[in-house]
């Protein structure tokens, strides 16, 4: 999770993920999309894949990369449960607003 | 496109009593803990760069006795009774909370936007990286 986060800081690499987020490509593809030098996608790349993010194969002359889905299945799980957590309290936010209203309803009523 | 990211409430009650209840320890006590938890606030510093403490003590079970742990927070944004933002740590990144409210005809609206943060990172490069952060997980929530 911490390295996943890492990895996705950095707004080339989050350009790299969703371009492969549509399907594989070769690097090539990936140079020609993004405003990046050669080296500067390698780079990128070897810093996904040692983050567990993509993983590659060699076809012919070109390597194609693609993601690895799991480390994006657990941060969607992580953020389903900080949304559970929130949905929660809130829940027990909107019990205690009405609460302090119906108090003090109640107190204006008795004067 | 950041539906999946932020949370949005309506509630029927004054701005002041909403903003209240997220900006004092009393209040706070009474709604912040989940179910099972009880959450007490050692520390609330509402300015710019004060500090907002909490401990959060998991009740006793029949299995175990209570345990408990304390999340150190540092406010970025105090804008009375509108918004609110505070960073905390969070494993090796920073957890951002950013708590807008406003009043609409139906009540005040509240809009939470919780996400992973770089320290610093503050508008639109922090909304990049939520809406980013969101896209990535709807995609693949919706692929699962």
């Amino acid at each position: 999770m911490d390295s996943t986060l890492q990895a996705l800081a950095d707004p080339r690499r989050r350009a790299i993920v969703e371009l492969l987020q549509q399907r594989e490509r070769p690097v090539r593809e990936l140079v020609e999309a993004l405003p990046i030098a050669q080296s500067g996608v390698s780079r990128h790349l070897r810093i996904l894949r040692e983050a567990g993010l993509v993983r590659s194969r060699a076809q012919g002359q070109q390597r194609i990369y693609e993601l690895r889905p799991e480390p994006f299945d657990e941060l969607a799980g992580w953020l389903q449960r900080v949304r559970e957590r929130w949905n929660e309290r809130l829940d027990n936010l909107e019990r205690e607003l009405k609460r302090r209203q119906q108090a003090s309803n109640s107190r204006e009523d008795d004067k | 496109m950041n539906e999946q990211e932020v949370i949005e409430r309506v509630f029927g009650a004054p701005i002041d009593l909403v903003w209240e209840l997220w900006t004092t320890a009393e209040g706070i006590a009474t709604w912040f803990g989940p179910k099972g938890f009880t959450v007490k606030v050692d520390a609330i510093d509402l300015r710019v760069g004060g500090s907002f403490v909490y401990t959060m003590t998991k009740d006793a079970s029949e299995s175990e006795g209570p345990s408990s742990f304390s999340v150190e927070s540092t406010f970025t944004v105090v804008e009375r009774p509108h918004r609110l933002v505070y960073e905390s740590p969070w494993r090796t990144e920073m957890m951002s909370t950013d708590v807008t409210l406003s009043e609409t005809a139906e009540g005040v609206k509240l809009v939470l936007i919780i996400g992973a943060t770089k320290p610093g990172m503050t508008g639109g490069a922090a909304k990049g990286w939520h809406s980013s952060l969101d896209r990535l997980a709807e995609t693949f929530a919706s692929r699962a």
